[in-house]
């Protein structure tokens, strides 16, 4: 085993172990030859002529139990350990003459030559950084145990080491070896010579030489019948070769070569490419020991050096004579010229495919997801950033709406470059969703969602979708999206605080039992009770660019992309959750990241005087254990909210205590207002004026319903006129026995109801 | 993950068991090594069990299992352990036995010496205050010693567990390991004149679980072909046979011919038909068969015309029929006759392997290089 062929070829002459020179195998063989260590045993030595090419052989033992086996691998391996001057990090070859050639990472070699095995999959470069003798050689012991039991995974054989760097790679699209009756060429991406190769198919009757066709190739692809799995091909160096060896495998591949390229002279227009090159495309579906096919075994080779024509003429496909081929007649057995088939050589080529959903979920880790159909509003900086990468998961059907146009300052953190400049965002955006997913991923909807006159274009598409994100970082697009009537559609706002420092994303519930206004309302009363978020909506220090209507705050990209790539993955993670949620992440100065995440509250809704009043549960689970607790007497405070007066709605939030001045009697309750002032300002200012005074609230005492008293109305009336420069109305919320009962006072219409706890 | 650890003692034995939870075991202890012989290659003994208690922060064992009281699987222990009985046996430096296993023979032997004496003085002790000792016998066996103690059978059934059953105290779903008894056997122990103590050592089943592997080890302490095949009979008759499975045999009394068969043999031991059906029938073409022995003699040499075990031809029929010459592995031979170093069988998924020695962490060997991302 140890005068195998190939390796007397590569070093010629046997030497001591103490001889090597290359400092790796040396200290290898110290290792191996150490009484104290058992894990391998030194065989001997080679070297070639020149010194260049060193080999250790050894014997490594590998640690097997008693479980079945899945391959043939034995107690103890001979293996060589090969060195080349040049090669950053030596190769391993497995020596016993039955060792099993149909595992898994194994690199393929061109014939006669033995398969390396693939060991690691760091480059050989950073490994040369980190290898040492003993974990090279434990990491031989547990490749033979894994490969043994079968644990490891993948069909992958990569080149050996030795093709690295000249192998070129063939971009092909995922279903190429399915489409039948399709003509391709290809041509190189770049103008370098190592460039990968990209495929094109030709239209029927398209001239693929139209653009000159120098520097194209002809392509040509075939499937072969199933082979058991597992089974591995030597790399050929010919095309000789490259028929031998799968006839060694039982693939007879000449009649179906011969049959495609018999395809090129017969169609006028593919007749001119026969000067130029071809690839050889081959697709070998596997079969399991169950009978069924599972994958396909795939490969490439290039014979750069000859003509289409050339070949086609050595495999007897067709005659070329001045310049035209033609068919043969006459002929039943076509003659195969095999010198000539020696001459034409192959380079091996990587079939990569070309980036399709599948590959998008496959390379990010997430489960393909193309059925959830999304509406993004605003594809700004953060919008477009989360929609791209939501996109490069594979993840989503996009509808993108906007109405702006990439400027120039867009372009310090917008996910789209300088040659979209001045055109649609949502066009664009949508554009490069449908480059990176080619299965209509995307399309576009130009519109602002606040004009009336083009919301009706939008309606469809949000109605269409599974869930519509509002990353507007408008209140008021958020508004408007909170009551459009979408039964199938939940709504997700997801923004950014002035600094750019905080992330929001308010989802709301899958039966739409708290929606987005209710999150807003929630997140602002809870701004409010959390001291790290005092300063969340603070606009102090922050820069702006742009003019008063166009406000751009200075925040790097950088900042940008952390925070569009945590809303990403949240979505993606929690989009199929039932539940409503308020989450907000930080990115601190230090730049750590911390989360918060807050109760998202249900609202009882009533319309009252032509106003829709939302009330916050909580809120009424406040004031009815403020009057428990106040038994015979009554309690009060003031009532925090908000009045959109556009949508013509009152948000009633939160409940005050009452001040320490106020005064609580059996028949009544004055409420007082030392700290008051203060208080309001505070809620003001940290929920940037979205929260303030609405009103008053006060207890009835045990056994007392909540009808109001003369007093009640008399304070009614007081806090219309405290809030009449306010253009809103006033609310006075009463608890007694019968429920909590919210009185509305707007200009001189009276208007209650009683909720009933 | 358990593993077994066998020590190079010339002919005695020990072995240091690790269980899944870190827990160690000990099947016999026997510290042989002479201090004063430079020349001696038998292990220190205690210092490596010190060193790996140390090293796992282990207090004491779960079980000390003495399989019978000869010198060659006792010596050195009272020196080791912290024993119960007597305060001299006690204090910093030794180590606790939750659960003590001797076979009945240990109770009730007379004339015993040394350490022999001393582990059946502890075993009496545990037994009549009826805790931290398991007896393996039907209790009836000491009958008459009880009630001379002033002990009756029923308050002290809890110690006692006869052959055919599972030792109490382990668990093979929640320990990852359980021991079936084979011996001492009631066949020999009703109404015997004699006592035979090598036939009355305790041998069982050890079986490991691991990723849903079964591992079993057949512990043989020092029983004759004799033994072995009333036990193969027993358990056979009881429709028990997977309980002689193996995958790794320890071999009963350092590879002697006798626990093959009646004849040594020119060049190889013919066993007894139930020996045989055992180690060819019962055991892993890939396991492992363990000589807790001297190097094997070669032929000629006067260790091999010695009557003391190890016998060539013993081991010839364990390397030539039963498992790969490489798999027949004897204390004072691993690796080499020179240095010899403990052999280490771990429990895996795969089965029981066989560790090589002086190897790097695993770490460092199954994340290989770990590749940035980027």
């Amino acid at each position: 085993m140890v005068n195998d062929r190939w390796l007397v070829d590569r070093a010629s002459s046997e030497i001591g172990p103490e001889d090597i020179r290359n400092p790796l195998l040396r200290a290898l063989a110290r290792q191996a030859s150490r009484a104290d260590y058992t894990g391998a045993d030194v065989l001997g030595a080679r070297c070639s002529e020149d010194r260049e090419t060193e080999a250790l052989l050894l014997e490594v033992r590998v640690e097997l139990g008693q479980a079945e086996r899945r391959n043939d691998i034995q107690l103890v391996e001979p293996v060589a350990i090969v060195s080349a001057t040049g090669s950053v990090a030596p190769q391993v070859y497995p020596l016993r003459a039955d060792f099993p050639q149909n595992v898994p990472h194994l690199n393929a070699n061109l014939p006669g030559l033995p398969k390396s095995l693939c060991l690691y999959l760091a480059t050989p470069e950073d490994l040369a950084r980190t290898i040492a003798p003993p974990r090279l050689l434990e990491r031989v012991r547990w490749w033979m145990r894994e490969t043994a039991y079968g644990r490891l995974h993948g069909q992958d054989q990569q080149l050996d080491p030795i093709f690295v760097g000249a192998a070129q790679a063939v971009v092909v699209s995922p279903d190429f070896f399915n489409v039948e009756g399709v003509f391709y060429v290809g041509s190189l991406y770049s103008s370098r010579p190592d460039s990968p190769i990209e495929l094109q198919q030709l239209l029927p009757e398209e001239d693929p030489r139209k653009e000159g066709g120098t520097g194209r190739f002809v392509v040509v692809k075939l499937t072969t019948e199933a082979l058991p799995h597992g089974q591995m091909l030597n790399l050929p160096r010919n095309v000789c070769e490259l028929l031998s060896s799968y006839a060694e495998l039982g693939v007879e591949l000449s009649n179906s070569l011969r049959a495609e390229l018999r395809m090129w002279p017969s169609k006028e227009h593919l007749k001119a490419m026969l000067d130029q090159p071809a690839i050889i495309c081959i697709s070998t579906p596997l079969l399991r020991e169950n009978g069924s096919v599972e994958g396909a075994t795939e490969r490439a080779y290039i014979a750069a050096e000859a003509t289409t024509g050339a070949l086609g003429e050595a495999l007897g496909a067709f005659a070329v004579a001045n310049g035209y081929a033609g068919q043969l007649l006459g002929q039943d057995a076509p003659a195969i010229d095999q010198e000539a088939l020696e001459r034409i050589a192959l380079l091996p080529l990587d079939i990569r495919y070309s980036f399709d959903r599948s590959l998008a979920s496959q390379s990010s880790g997430w489960e393909e997801r193309d059925r959830d159909k999304i509406t993004l509003i605003g594809a700004g900086a953060l919008g477009s950033q989360i929609a791209l990468a939501c996109a490069r998961g594979g993840f989503g059907k996009w509808s993108v709406i906007d109405h702006d146009h990439l400027l120039p300052h867009n372009l310090a953190r917008h996910a789209l470059l300088r040659p979209h400049m001045g055109w649609p965002k949502a066009e664009t955006l949508a554009a490069e969703i449908m480059r990176l997913l080619p299965d209509e991923a995307a399309e576009p909807i130009v519109a602002n969602v606040l004009r009336e006159e083009e919301q009706e274009k939008v309606r469809d598409a949000i109605h269409a979708s599974d869930l519509v994100i509002d990353a507007t970082a408008s209140v008021a697009a958020a508004r408007w999206l909170s009551r459009l009537d979408r039964p199938n559609t939940r709504a997700l706002s997801v923004f950014l605080n002035p600094r750019g420092s905080d992330l929001v994303v308010l989802r709301e519930a899958q039966n739409h039992a708290v929606l987005l206004d209710h999150l807003e309302m929630s997140y602002y009363w809870n701004l409010l009770h959390t001291d790290e978020l005092k300063d969340h909506l603070s606009t102090k220090d922050v820069v702006f660019n742009g003019s008063c209507r166009t406000p751009s705050v200075q925040i790097p990209q950088s900042k940008i992309g952390v925070l569009a790539n945590i809303a990403a993955q949240h979505i993606f993670e929690n989009s199929h959750h039932d539940d409503a949620e308020i989450s907000l992440w930080r990115l601190n100065p230090d730049l750590q990241i911390a989360t918060h995440s807050f109760p998202a509250e249900a609202y009882v809704e009533r319309e009252l005087g032509g106003w829709s009043i939302s009330v916050r549960n909580g809120l009424l689970d406040d004031i009815g254990a403020a009057r428990r607790a106040a038994g015979e007497f009554e309690t009060g405070g003031i009532v925090i909210g908000a009045w959109d007066r556009q949508n013509k709605k009152i948000y009633l939030v939160g409940a005050s205590d009452p001040p320490p001045d106020s005064r609580q009697e059996k028949t009544g309750f004055v409420r007082g207002s030392v700290g008051l002032y203060r208080e309001i300002e505070d809620t003001e200012a940290r929920s940037a004026l979205n929260l303030t005074y609405v009103g008053e609230w006060h207890t009835h005492p045990t056994g007392v319903t909540s009808r109001p008293s003369t007093d009640d109305n008399i304070l009614l009336r007081w806090i219309a006129d405290s809030l009449e420069y306010n253009d809103a109305p006033a609310i006075m919320v009463i608890a007694g026995e019968d429920g909590v009962r919210v009185r509305m006072l707007a200009d001189v219409n009276l208007s209650e109801f009683v909720h009933c706890c | 993950m358990s593993s077994l650890k066998f020590f190079p003692l010339g002919n005695a034995d020990t072995c240091l068991i690790t269980l899944r939870d870190d827990r160690r075991m000990l099947v016999d202890f026997a510290d042989m090594r002479d201090p004063e012989d430079d020349e001696d290659r038998r292990c220190d003994l205690p210092a490596l069990i010190r060193e790996e208690m140390a090293e796992s922060k282990q207090r004491g064992f779960a079980v000390a299992a003495f399989t019978h009281l000869d010198n060659d699987h006792c010596k050195g222990s009272p020196d080791l352990l912290w024993l119960d009985h007597a305060s001299c046996y006690q204090g910093d430096g030794r180590f606790k036995v939750e659960t003590l296993w001797v076979p009945a023979s240990a109770i009730t032997e007379e004339g015993l010496d040394d350490d022999a004496r001393i582990i059946r003085q502890e075993a009496r002790h545990r037994l009549r205050e009826g805790s931290g000792i398991i007896v393996f016998s039907r209790p009836e066996r000491l009958q008459d010693w009880m009630r001379d103690q002033g002990l009756a059978i029923s308050d002290r059934e809890h110690c006692f567990i006869d052959a055919g059953n599972l030792a109490p105290g382990f668990d093979l779903t929640q320990d990852g390991v359980e021991f079936f008894v084979h011996s001492p056997h009631a066949y020999r122990t009703d109404d015997r004149a004699l006592e035979d103590r090598n036939g009355d050592s305790l041998v069982f089943q050890a079986r490991f679980t691991e990723g849903g592997q079964l591992c079993d080890v057949l512990f043989s302490a020092d029983v004759t072909h004799e033994v072995l095949a009333e036990i193969v009979d027993l358990t056979r008759k009881n429709k028990n046979d997977d309980r002689l499975h193996w995958n790794a045999y320890k071999l009963p009394h350092h590879c002697s011919y006798t626990a093959l068969g009646p004849e040594k043999g020119e060049s190889l031991t013919e066993p007894v038909e139930q020996v045989d059906w055992l180690c060819r029938t019962m055991g892993e073409k890939q396991g492992f068969v363990i000589s807790s022995s001297l190097p094997i003699p070669m032929t000629g040499t006067p260790e091999d015309e010695d009557k003391q075990p190890p016998h060539r031809q013993a081991a010839n029929y364990y390397r030539n029929k039963i498992v790969a010459s490489r798999n027949f592995l004897v204390t004072m031979e691993h690796p080499n006759k020179a240095a010899p170093r403990a052999i280490v069988l771990e429990v895996t998924a795969d089965g029981l392997i066989h560790k090589a020695l002086g190897v790097a962490g695993p770490a460092s060997i199954v994340s290989g290089v770990a590749p940035r991302a980027g």
